[in-house]
């Protein structure tokens, strides 16, 4: 049994389409999506103490992909969250050690990069508390990436003799951008797929598929989930 | 109807179902094992060409006791030796490939040879296509495709530059099959349990509480046809 708490992940999806409901203009600027994204992360870190890490996918590689105006609002969005929970001081009173991860953060706002940096730096004494923001990230990319920078590394230490014995699970992981393995998924918006979200780490995570959309997701539909969680039966094959 | 090309299978429950019925577990993987012809049928009538079925995990292989493995390897001794001494036998009537990957080399070495054997037989059809994933592990098969990828770098066989998506396909077990379209999970867990994770990145799921071998045609239908109306962004 761990100690060391679950680790939770969200691909928090349906915005657009909440959009389109509520009729918001076409360059609404997303601002009830990163609230929920507070609202949630703070309402899990508060009273979820069996929770000591959660991962929360904000963008895809493929969102990125997306018209440049869309991604600076995204970006502006995730700015704005960063500050406010950093100012709010939720991530300093719970000394939460914030981590943003993707294979795309070098393309992001100056602004963006700033306040991501300044954010891991601010944190990264923290440890018993782990939030995981995924920006550019996408599960296939971060395989495809751990494959070559291992391959790389582990030519460094010596030639061919005995490399293949050396790549060993244990050792791949080392090359995750988040290595701990997700012990549930919640997915919001309907869909029922992965999407690429952590595939790796997902091996033996729950799975919950929600229909709420993002913005109309509640914590107390979050309480709903972690009730179910607990009454699941976890074999792990056996 | 829009049906998957390729539909994949976490047949879970078979214990569960025989426990009800009062009957010792291994009972549950026979009729498992029966289930799986009819569903066959039902799938590919409605349009399926592709079935790939997790038989077995890494994780039961090392973790089940002892005669639980044994019988449901004997059940796949039974079944290949069926399509090498059988000409009746249903993948010979409907003209299935058969394919069996995951660590087989951990399987007992007759057993392994009947495999290859019955892939040989069936090797020229091309009507459907019945993949079995046996010893077979998600995160094993990433980190194997991983070590073949560092040992083709280090003989300067690959660039580090060329490795893509499509190079970490070409080394996993499955280089060849298509992604799966959709996953249906029987007996009502909703979890992935180490199958196809990088293949299933943007898979269909669909989970049942109904265990395998009471699955019925009418839900499986009914399962297809959801999967019809549901929409696929890819990431979109």
């Amino acid at each position: 049994m761990r100690n060391e708490g679950f680790h939770v992940g969200i691909i928090p999806d349906g915005s657009r389409r909440w959009g389109r409901r509520n009729s918001k203009p076409p360059l609404w600027d997303g601002k009830e999506s990163g609230e929920k994204a507070r609202e949630i992360i703070e309402h899990i870190f508060k009273n979820h103490p069996e929770i000591t890490e959660i991962t929360i996918w904000a963008m895809s590689t493929e969102n990125f992909q997306r018209n440049q105006e869309d991604k600076e609002r995204v970006h502006a969005l995730i700015e704005y969250l960063i500050k406010k929970m950093i100012g709010e001081s939720i991530i300093q009173e719970r000394k939460i050690r914030v981590n943003f991860f993707g294979t795309k953060i070098e393309e992001v706002s100056v602004s963006l990069k700033d306040a991501i940096k300044r954010s891991m730096e601010l944190t990264k004494a923290h440890s018993k508390l782990k939030l995981n923001i995924g920006l550019g990230y996408g599960g296939k990319s971060e395989i495809v990436m751990a494959a070559i920078n291992l391959a790389k590394k582990i030519q460094e230490k010596s030639p061919l003799k005995n490399l293949s014995e050396r790549v060993s699970q244990k050792v791949f992981e080392e090359f995750l951008m988040v290595p701990r393995p997700l012990d549930l998924i919640i997915r919001t918006g309907g869909e029922k797929r992965l999407s690429g979200f952590m595939l790796y780490q997902a091996e033996y995570a729950e799975l919950f598929f929600l229909d709420s959309l993002w913005p109309d997701f509640t914590t107390k539909e979050f309480d709903k989930v972690m009730s179910e969680f607990r009454k699941r039966e976890r074999r792990f094959g056996k | 109807m829009q049906v998957p090309a390729h539909l994949c299978i976490i047949p879970d429950g078979n214990r569960r179902f025989a426990k009800r019925l009062m009957k010792a577990p291994w009972k549950g993987h026979e009729w498992g094992n029966e289930k799986l012809k009819d569903v066959f049928e039902w799938s590919t009538k409605a349009g399926v060409k592709v079935i790939t079925i997790y038989a077995l995990s890494l994780e039961n292989l090392t973790n089940r006791p002892k005669h639980e493995i044994d019988l449901i390897l004997n059940i796949a001794k039974k079944e290949s030796r069926g399509i090498l001494e059988n000409k009746n036998h249903f993948v010979h009537k409907n003209r299935i490939r058969v394919r069996f990957f995951g660590r087989t080399d951990l399987l007992p070495k007759d057993l392994q040879q009947l495999f290859r054997k019955a892939e040989q037989k069936t090797k020229s059809y091309s009507s459907y296509f019945l993949n079995f994933a046996i010893a077979y592990g998600g995160r094993q098969e990433l980190v194997e495709a991983a070590r073949k990828i560092a040992v083709k770098i280090a003989n300067r066989k690959l660039d580090p530059e060329d490795v893509d998506e499509t190079v970490i396909r070409q080394n996993l077990q499955t280089n060849g099959f298509t992604d799966p379209d959709l996953i249906i999970r029987t007996g009502g867990e909703k979890r992935l349990s180490n199958f196809l994770l990088f293949q299933s990145a943007y898979s269909e799921l669909a989970f049942t509480d109904t265990y395998w071998p009471a699955l019925t045609k009418k839900e499986l239908l009914s399962i297809l046809k959801d999967f019809g109306n549901r929409e696929r962004r890819f990431g979109k």
